[in-house]
């Protein structure tokens, strides 16, 4: 048995786990772990030395999570998870949707491209698009609903929405590539700026097309607001833009690390809490402690990708791989959408964290031999992770949007994938455009 | 009064409240962590503009890391909230959703015990080298790798209480 079979073995074993409800975290360290011990301690003909086995095993295991946590770049994924629910507490997160409401609610399909807005700042503050989905679906439905909108546009606006804020720094799905890939976390953060700004424009022409094919889907009789409350609103928004520059603009004109970003907007969400009463002590605290909670999974889940990027990289499983699809006659492009292809099947049934842990360490080798670019690549694998979110069967924003929604509003699930199918057309161009002009997501990281 | 009544309570009631305390406790080191993180490179950004560096800013955070990475284990796996599928398995019948959870369990222990078991030897290489990190504060390298064998302890005691039945709430509210 070659030491790639013996991977490709490891990493069933992995999935097998999975599919039998193992937590992620377990099925990937133990599959990486038996990888090992059978990469170094098994011997075709004469069976299983424990002992050529265990040392190299127990080493990996001893450092490999230990030296991947022990880590100033790894402090950023803690710190941007508690500026997401420090922001969640501090009402941040929920502005933006208020303040566009206000501003241009009363256009056709107004509220639908202000839920846009809200869902893409709500899930880049709070690195979650189905806790976006949760949130929103709570809040902004039932008012699209009540204001005469289609139950379809209404639950397709939300279930999409949140999947913007996965490109908007700063994206924690970003980060976790950028350090178990360990190209830059900076340029990786930033690269993500272009591709969602044209998804969130792409959104919004697909909501003015569906308003303009059925106006009846969008009546415009939302509230009337006044100048004053206009402007309000455009002074509520200065929170979160002032989060996105520090993070965005401070990142790009290398006034703060990424570390330091993170920190500093993690302190001045807090102070806006405060400052607004929103937050106190014991809300300080409870949001800590949820940063915490979603950190420690989080690298729990990781130290089993880093020991299976490490008995990957032992056993030449890209390169055997690369050569058996040379043999076998597919070409570069081919190989990424068989990727893509995987990516999006996964995205159905997996969360996007579990995707990433799983699928890096698998796929990354093969694409830097390929030679295709890694910030490229991260973005248009985050792209699939979210996409993979909201397609049907099991699309899990479509469910979440469906279990947040009031049951005096109660939609069909039917009604929320019928929704949510416009803007999947719209993701199949963007991809395409990610795809065929690697720039969009170069340009940015290249200026740094 | 207060101790007579801990005296009164069932065995498997006063085991369950050591053990919330304790996680309250791990808790409150967790987030003490977090938040020096935050606001020690805070303090480093501030520092920079009026000139002054805090002193190992980068090993005091990942240090930090450490502790919010590994001790929460134990809490993490007794609320039960790591990430599965259960798309499969929802359609299984229930003892074999129930054999399943036994699984889940003993992959738990296994884990848990390889990690453990190499973070000892790390630990025990640590102290015997008298392995130091190269700083301004020259820390040893034992306490963080202690807190990872604590951690990794605590996510097994968790699993094994998972598999032979934890200690059941004393249905009181949570103060």
């Amino acid at each position: 048995m070659t030491p790639s079979l013996l991977t490709g073995g490891a990493i069933a074993f992995s999935m097998g786990l999975i599919a039998l409800r193992v937590p992620i975290a377990y099925a990937l360290l133990l599959g990486a772990a038996a990888g090992l011990a059978a990469l170094y301690g098994y011997y075709p003909g004469e069976g299983f030395d424990f002992e050529a086995a265990s040392r190299p095993l127990f080493s990996v295991l001893a450092d490999v999570p230990f030296r991947f946590v022990h880590s100033y770049e790894l402090s950023t994924i803690p710190l941007y998870i508690l500026l997401g629910t420090v922001a969640h507490r501090a009402g941040i997160t929920t502005d933006v949707f208020n303040s566009m409401r206000v501003l241009i609610g009363r256009m056709p399909g107004g509220l639908a491209m202000a839920c846009i807005c809200g869902c893409g700042g709500f899930s880049a503050l709070s690195g979650s698009s189905m806790a976006c989905a949760a949130a929103m679906g709570r809040i902004s439905v039932p008012e699209m609903i009540d204001h005469g909108y289609d139950r379809r546009l209404a639950t397709g606006t939300v279930a999409v929405g949140g999947t913007v804020g996965s490109m908007i720094p700063p994206s924690i799905p970003f980060l976790l590539f950028a350090i178990l890939a360990e190209v830059s976390v900076g340029k990786l953060l930033l690269a993500g700026i272009l591709p969602g700004i044209i998804t969130l424009i792409g959104y919004f022409i697909t909501i003015q097309v569906w308003v303009r094919l059925r106006p009846e889907a969008a009546p415009t009789r939302a509230d009337r607001f006044s100048a004053a409350e206009k402007w309000r609103a455009i002074v509520n928004l200065w929170p979160a833009t002032l989060l996105f520059a520090i993070i965005a603009v401070g990142i790009f004109s290398g006034f703060f690390t990424t570390i330091q970003a993170a920190a500093v907007s993690c302190i001045v969400a807090a102070l806006i809490g405060v400052g607004r009463r929103l937050l106190d002590a014991k809300g300080v605290y409870e949001a800590l402690k949820e940063a915490v909670m979603q950190s420690s999974l989080l690298f729990i889940m990781a130290f089993g990708a880093k020991v299976m990027i490490t008995l990957v990289a032992a056993s030449n499983l890209s390169g055997d791989l690369l050569d058996w699809t040379a043999s076998a006659g597919l070409g570069s492009w081919q190989l990424m959408f068989a990727i893509i292809l995987i990516l999006l099947v996964m995205g159905m049934f997996l969360d996007p964290s579990g995707i990433l842990l799983l699928m890096v360490p698998i796929t990354l080798p093969l694409v830097e031999a390929l030679g295709f670019d890694l910030i490229w690549y991260a973005v248009i694998f985050v792209k699939m992770l979210e996409i993979g979110l909201v397609t049907p069967p099991l699309g899990l924003n479509a469910f979440m949007v469906k279990a947040s929604v009031p049951f005096s509003h109660d939609v069909d699930l039917k009604d929320v994938f019928k929704g949510i199918a416009p803007f999947l057309v719209l993701e199949v161009v963007v991809v395409g455009l990610l795809l065929a002009f690697p720039a969009i997501s170069l340009l940015i990281p290249n200026l740094m | 009064m207060g101790e007579q009544l801990t005296r009164e309570m069932p065995r498997q009631s006063r085991r369950y409240l050591v053990l919330e305390k304790g996680e309250r406790v791990i808790e409150a080191i967790t987030v003490a962590a977090l938040a020096f993180c935050a606001v020690y490179v805070g303090i480093a950004v501030v520092g920079n503009m009026a000139g002054f560096t805090p002193p190992d800013e980068d090993l005091l955070v990942s240090e930090a890391v450490v502790l919010v990475a590994f001790l929460p284990q134990i809490v993490l796996v007794r609320q039960r909230r790591q990430v599965s599928v259960d798309v499969l398995v929802q359609v299984f019948p229930e003892p074999l959703q129930k054999a399943c959870d036994v699984l889940a369990a003993i992959c738990g222990i296994l884990t848990y015990a390889l990690l453990g078991w190499a973070a000892w030897v790390a630990l025990d290489r640590a102290l015997v080298n008298g392995s130091m990190y190269v700083g301004d504060l020259e820390l040893s390298e034992w306490p963080g790798r202690a807190m990872v064998m604590l951690g990794t302890l605590g996510g097994l005691a968790a699993c094994v209480m998972d598999l032979f039945g934890a200690p059941k709430e004393t249905g009181e509210p949570r103060p």
